[in-house]
């Protein structure tokens, strides 16, 4: 008995051991040259017209080009293209740069620019995002000209996207189906490692010499628990934590060896009311709802304090961009429920989902409370939310919007007419904003388009169907030996310049 | 036994997905996608079908071995599931191993010795142990060990070292039970006429314990054993998720997050699958530690 429970616990040791022997064995400390960056969830494809998330699309960029990219100011600028122009509203003649490489040592022709475009609006993940395509026809080797459906302002912002990156056309046509992609940026592919890591090595033929990757080595590490990231920070293990939770933001800012950077994200929090039904059909009640809400309490209590208020329906990194009239003031909101017919208050629920949400929506009620309005919350799972709001049962509602970089794609979903049982949570239907909608997508000059949308920011604070609540930070933190490292809008960026 | 049990753990999975609100065809398209292509999607996924329908047609492609591709990636399930189990089976065997080796010695100790100090000092332990919440157990051996002192990685899965925390968080768990469950089959073991008849015919203290009481002693912790070994192959989600380890665990969360079916299904039916085979290897073990069951048999 004794003996075969020795050899059976001999047996034991002797396997897992052989499960080891082809691990890794690499010391943990990397070298300076090699930088690792936390995702907090693992990147969902390496096609880049495979997903439609931020995490793939921070490997995305690094693998591969587009035709133009956004600097940290959110303009659009050239990446792939040399030059472009627009023979008609509805005409975008494109040129890309001559001696471009891919990965696998072809050059990229207006060839693979055609495939990767018409195979972008194939995609299922993301055939929206150049869904105003009607075309697209190669002119010569370099030279590319589409064809959109209507004159559409924002279209070069449409090809900033990762899901219109450009792949080599052979590569895309073989058996390999982006297993080990094969891209034009400025680093190449390691390996993927499912749940566990992304491996990115430094491709020196990039063609670009001034975005030049200057790490030899990317490491993306997944790693979901926002605490076990701070504390991977900490020891070192990785250099730059993308998603830092904002509990953990003090403890990076005391640290001597490590930086904080903060930047307004494009995610706006609002609280939406259901126009079509009372009070909320009354434009007084809901302006004098844009006085109750005391914005700072929230930042201090959801966030911990890592946002801006806001004060218009997206953030303030937007194209045309204005401020509403309001403030908090109680009093005002009183005067202003009077005025509307309700001078003892009324009655009303709040519907949402997720805990940060619910904590939100209980600082609106105690808001609403010194105002005369008694608020019940009304807690739901995630998809029966966004199901009951999609049928309008809600009377009013407090979610988030991440905003892509154009003003049309957030505030067209959000308060076009047509959207009503879609995204236009607050259901306004206005002929106003409809044809402001309309101007902005199809005024082609840049200072016109400001204009319509400034227009549209006064008018839709006016009509009040949201209280917009505030902005998120992104937090990032990371070693402070790091250079290079950057924030637009949308979180940590040009993650080829970052080193030490 | 395996079949059947496998049978109904999918059909019974297959229909609570089914009842949970969201869409696959919307969520597949992702937000901005119009609502002729929903349809067009749903319609080419059979999502209209009735829900039989799309049962049987699992169930077909499964017997020929395809389970299908992630609605989220797009990449097949069973390759997935082939990269994301070993690591999850790596951890798993290390853990029973390391729970094993604690807590078998410990709690043959504390039922020779019962009522003693290290007996009390042991129950508490094992109290504490299986009172501890595993994502609280890790983060405070992460802090301990990674943050603090530096032993190990603080996460992720790179060489032995980065398996050490996790295989312990684990183990602390198991280790409770087993402990127990030895301790109290130990003490009616050796209130049996025979352990007292070896006694008094000169056998040492020693012996009476390993060769006489131990191996009798041994089937419910080994039944123990097979139970925690099962669980823990199903991946565990809390340990997974603060170490940062790419098991089958956290697979199946995030997929349940995702409303992604096919992977849902998939790790369902590797977890059944596994905890079959465990129950299947611990009967046929049980006849190796006590003749007697094999005598049954033969």
């Amino acid at each position: 008995m004794k003996n075969k429970l020795v050899a059976l616990s001999l047996i034991f040791l002797f396997a897992s051991l052989l499960l080891f022997a082809g691990g890794n064995q690499e010391g943990q400390q990397v070298a300076k040259t090699d930088i690792s960056i936390a995702l907090s969830a693992d990147i969902t494809s390496l096609d880049p017209m495979g997903h439609n998330d931020t995490k793939s699309e921070r490997v995305s960029f690094l693998l591969f080009n587009r035709l133009f990219r956004l600097n940290t100011d959110f303009e659009v600028v050239p990446d792939l293209a040399e030059s472009w122009s627009q023979p008609s509203p509805e005409e975008w003649v494109i040129k890309i740069k001559e001696g471009v490489l891919f990965h696998d040592g072809t050059e990229m022709t207006s060839e693979d620019v055609k495939y990767s475009l018409d195979r972008s609006r194939e995609m299922p993940k993301v055939q929206q995002v150049l869904s105003e395509v009607n075309s697209v026809e190669v002119v010569d080797t370099y030279t590319v000209k589409i064809t959109t459906n209507s004159a559409f302002a924002p279209f070069l912002y449409t090809l900033v996207h990762a899901g219109t990156s450009i792949v080599p056309k052979a590569y895309a046509e073989s058996d390999d189906k982006f297993a080990s992609p094969v891209g034009s940026g400025p680093y190449t592919f390691v390996e993927w490692v499912s749940g566990d890591r992304v491996v990115l090595a430094k491709n020196d033929a990039y063609f670009d010499a001034d975005n030049m990757g200057q790490s030899a080595q990317i490491t993306f590490k997944v790693i979901p628990e926002g605490t076990s990231r701070t504390i991977a920070l900490e020891t070192g293990e990785v250099d730059v934590v993308d998603e830092l939770p904002t509990m953990d933001i003090g403890k990076v800012e005391d640290a001597s060896d490590l930086t904080l950077y903060q930047k307004p994200s494009t995610r706006i929090n609002f609280f939406a009311m259901n126009t079509e039904k009372e009070p909320f059909d009354n434009i007084l009640v809901r302006q004098a709802l844009n006085y109750a809400v005391d914005k700072e309490a929230i930042i201090a209590v959801a966030l911990d304090g890592a946002g801006v208020q806001a004060d218009s329906v997206l953030a303030p990194s937007f194209l045309g961009y204005k401020k509403g009239p309001y403030s908090y003031d109680p009093e005002q909101a009183k005067a202003l429920l009077v005025k509307a017919g309700y001078p003892d208050g009324f009655e009303m629920s709040i519907m949402t989902s997720g805990d940060e949400r619910k904590r939100i929506a209980e600082i609106i009620q105690a808001n609403f409370m010194d105002i005369g309005v008694t608020a019940s919350i009304e807690m739901l799972e995630w998809g029966t939310f966004i199901d009951s709001v999609l049928k309008g049962l809600e009377q009013s509602l407090v979610l988030g919007w991440t905003s892509n970089p154009d003003p049309d794609a957030t505030l067209t979903p959000i308060f076009f007419s047509g959207n009503i049982g879609g995204m236009n949570f607050s259901r306004i239907n206005d002929p106003k904003l409809d044809s402001l909608l309309k101007a902005g997508r199809e005024e082609l000059d840049l200072a016109g388009r400001a204009e319509i949308y400034g227009e549209f920011h006064t008018y839709v604070m006016e009509q009040a169907p949201f209280v917009p609540l505030f902005v998120n930070n992104n937090n990032v933190g990371a070693n402070a030996g790091l250079k290079g490292v950057e924030l637009s809008p949308q979180g940590l960026w040009n993650i080829e310049k970052i080193h030490y | 036994m395996l079949i059947p049990v496998m049978l109904g753990v999918i059909f019974l999975v297959f229909f609570i997905i089914s009842l949970t609100p969201g869409d696959a065809a919307s969520m597949i398209l992702g937000d901005g996608a119009t609502e002729e292509r929903i349809i067009e999607l749903r319609d080419d996924m059979g999502l209209d079908d009735p829900l039989i329908v799309q049962y049987g047609r699992y169930m077909w492609d499964l017997l020929r071995g395809n389970m299908g591709d992630s609605y989220s990636t797009g990449r097949s399930v069973a390759g997935e599931i082939v990269q994301r189990f070993p690591n999850t089976f790596k951890l798993t065997v290390t853990a029973i191993f390391l729970s094993v080796l604690i807590s078998i010695p410990i709690g043959v100790i504390s039922a020779t010795k019962q009522y003693s100090l290290f007996d009390n000092i042991g129950m508490i332990l094992a109290l504490v142990g299986i009172s501890m919440p595993s994502f609280w157990t890790g983060l405070i051996l992460i802090i301990i060990f990674a943050l603090n002192l530096g032993w190990f990685p603080s996460g992720g899965m790179k060489g032995i070292m980065s398996l050490v925390l996790p295989a312990f968080t684990l183990a602390i768990a198991s280790t409770a039970s087993i402990t127990r469950t030895t301790r109290s089959s130990m003490l009616e073991v050796i209130r049996q006429d025979y352990i007292n008849t070896a006694k008094a015919k000169g056998v040492s203290r020693r012996k009476v314990i390993t060769r006489h009481a131990l191996g009798n002693a041994l089937i419910p912790a080994v039944t123990v054993i097979g139970l925690e070994f099962g669980i823990l192959l199903g991946g565990a989600v809390l340990t997974e998720t603060v170490f940062s380890w790419p098991g089958i665990g956290r697979l199946m969360v995030e997929s349940i997050q995702r409303k992604d079916t096919p992977m849902v299904l998939g790790c369902v039916i590797i977890f059944s699958l596994s905890f079959s085979i465990v129950n299947l290897i611990i009967d046929i073990l049980y006849a190796y530690i006590d003749p007697r069951i094999k005598a049954n048999y033969t």
